[in-house]
């Protein structure tokens, strides 16, 4: 599996090295010469440097045999003109984006070929709500293009589903849990897993299911 | 026309200040208030500080109701950018894009997106004006692909046809100006010292032409 990732700061390498971990063959495309010479004593993977909004550069890397190209520019339409020769170009099946400026978070859609867009200011401030609120329902990531997403919810004291098991919550058809944190360990959600308050729950769900999960969880508003 | 530009550097306000004076409505989006100073006393339309493809800038330059845009920044990216969001969010009718680079160029001309490349372009007339100075290029057409260049006809080349200067697939003679008259010649037309023929070239022939003439 070939990952191209365009943007070598910070982010950028860590999420190669962590790729790499994963058994992803990396490779990293900065145009900055001091940042390309820091990436190479960092990562084991390629460094290319060259503008990755260049279609030639794209070339070269290969991105045609990528399985998976991620934009990590600090400029959001840099990595809007790389999600676009990725996808509409290269045909590469899987891209994915950083988010910079929230304001042009509308821009990151398929058309540009965004399938997945990470806005780190509004995860942030998301966390911070989710900090703060309890039973709230939180987005953490939209996934195909805001048709569902990963979502999270801590359960109040007050829920309705406290003590009871997740088969007998009858959740939403369109909807799964993905997994528990409760005090900080993480349980794999079974149909006889017993919830608690107290228990952040992690969950898949389409956008139209997303009120009766909440209602599910933390109970009706 | 309602027309908006993106970027008021030396085009964009050549470009604006243009298109006021014909009394087109136009309005002239930059990041930086002080690029305004570019336009002309006479400028009519309106300007705003912002982003190029922020949502909220678009829209008060009336994006949906406009029938031309023109992605004149110095950045290819935000071009690229603001010229496919105003195409294909907001379906203006009319955008083209100046991108510096030749390839991605290419690849938006693909798409859909017409693109001015003043990179090729420059560097193609340069190029013929450098190195064929028996010819004069007349206009540079596309993105530098073809020319349309001019020759005098001096003495050594007088008697020879138009004809002569036909390359099949690569060159034709599109005018010859006789004493200040324009004729479309036939082929078989003889050549007079001073007559002024007007060729248009893919751009590798034009050494070819060059070699014909000195011979």
């Amino acid at each position: 599996m070939l990952a191209v990732i365009v943007g070598g700061g910070r982010g950028g390498s860590y999420l190669a090295q962590d790729l790499q971990s994963q058994g992803y063959k990396v490779k990293v495309v900065d145009r900055r010469t001091d940042v390309v010479a820091k990436l190479r004593q960092e990562i084991d993977g390629e460094v290319i440097c060259g503008d990755g909004c260049n279609p030639q550069i794209l070339e070269q890397v290969g991105a045609e045999k990528a399985d998976l190209v991620v934009a990590i520019l600090h400029d959001d339409e840099d990595n809007l003109v790389v999600c676009r020769l990725a996808k509409h170009h290269f045909h590469v099946r899987r891209v994915i984006a950083r988010v910079n400026n929230p304001r042009n978070e509308w821009l990151y859609t398929k058309a540009w070929g965004v399938d997945v867009a990470i806005s780190q200011v509004h995860l942030t401030a998301k966390v911070i709500e989710e900090e703060i609120g309890l039973g709230e329902l939180v987005t953490l990531l939209k996934l195909n293009r805001g048709e569902a997403a990963l979502v999270e919810l801590r359960l109040p004291e007050t829920s309705p589903c406290q003590g009871k098991i997740i088969r007998d919550l009858s959740l939403p058809a369109d909807t799964v849990l993905v997994s528990i944190v409760r005090d900080g360990k993480l349980v794999i959600p079974r149909g006889d897993t017993r919830l608690q308050a107290g228990d952040e729950v992690l969950a898949v769900s389409t956008v139209a299911a997303e009120q009766a999960l909440k209602d599910i969880l933390a109970g009706p508003a | 026309m309602r027309v908006i530009i993106v970027g008021c550097g030396r085009v964009g306000s050549h470009l604006a200040n243009a298109l006021s004076a014909e009394r087109h409505e136009v309005v002239v989006v930059d990041m930086n208030p002080l690029s305004f100073s570019r336009l002309s006393r006479e400028f009519g339309g309106r300007m705003l500080t912002g982003i190029g493809f922020d949502r909220d800038i678009l829209q008060k330059a009336d994006v949906e109701g406009a029938d031309a845009l023109a992605a004149t920044t110095d950045s290819d990216n935000v071009n690229i950018v603001v010229a496919v969001t105003a195409k294909e969010t907001f379906k203006v009718p009319h955008v083209v894009a100046r991108i510096y680079n030749p390839q991605a160029a290419e690849i938006y001309r693909r798409e859909g997106i017409p693109t001015v490349t003043p990179t090729l372009w420059a560097a193609n007339t340069m190029k013929t004006m450098i190195a064929n100075p028996s010819l004069s290029a007349v206009a540079t057409l596309g993105s530098g692909e073809v020319e349309s260049v001019m020759l005098e006809i001096p003495k050594g080349l007088a008697g020879r046809k138009v004809k002569d200067f036909i390359i099949p697939g690569e060159s034709v003679v599109g005018a010859l100006v006789r004493r200040g008259r324009a004729e479309l010649p036939s082929a078989e037309a003889k050549l007079e010292l001073g007559d002024k023929l007007h060729i248009t070239a893919v751009v590798s022939a034009v050494p070819k032409l060059e070699k014909l003439i000195s011979h």
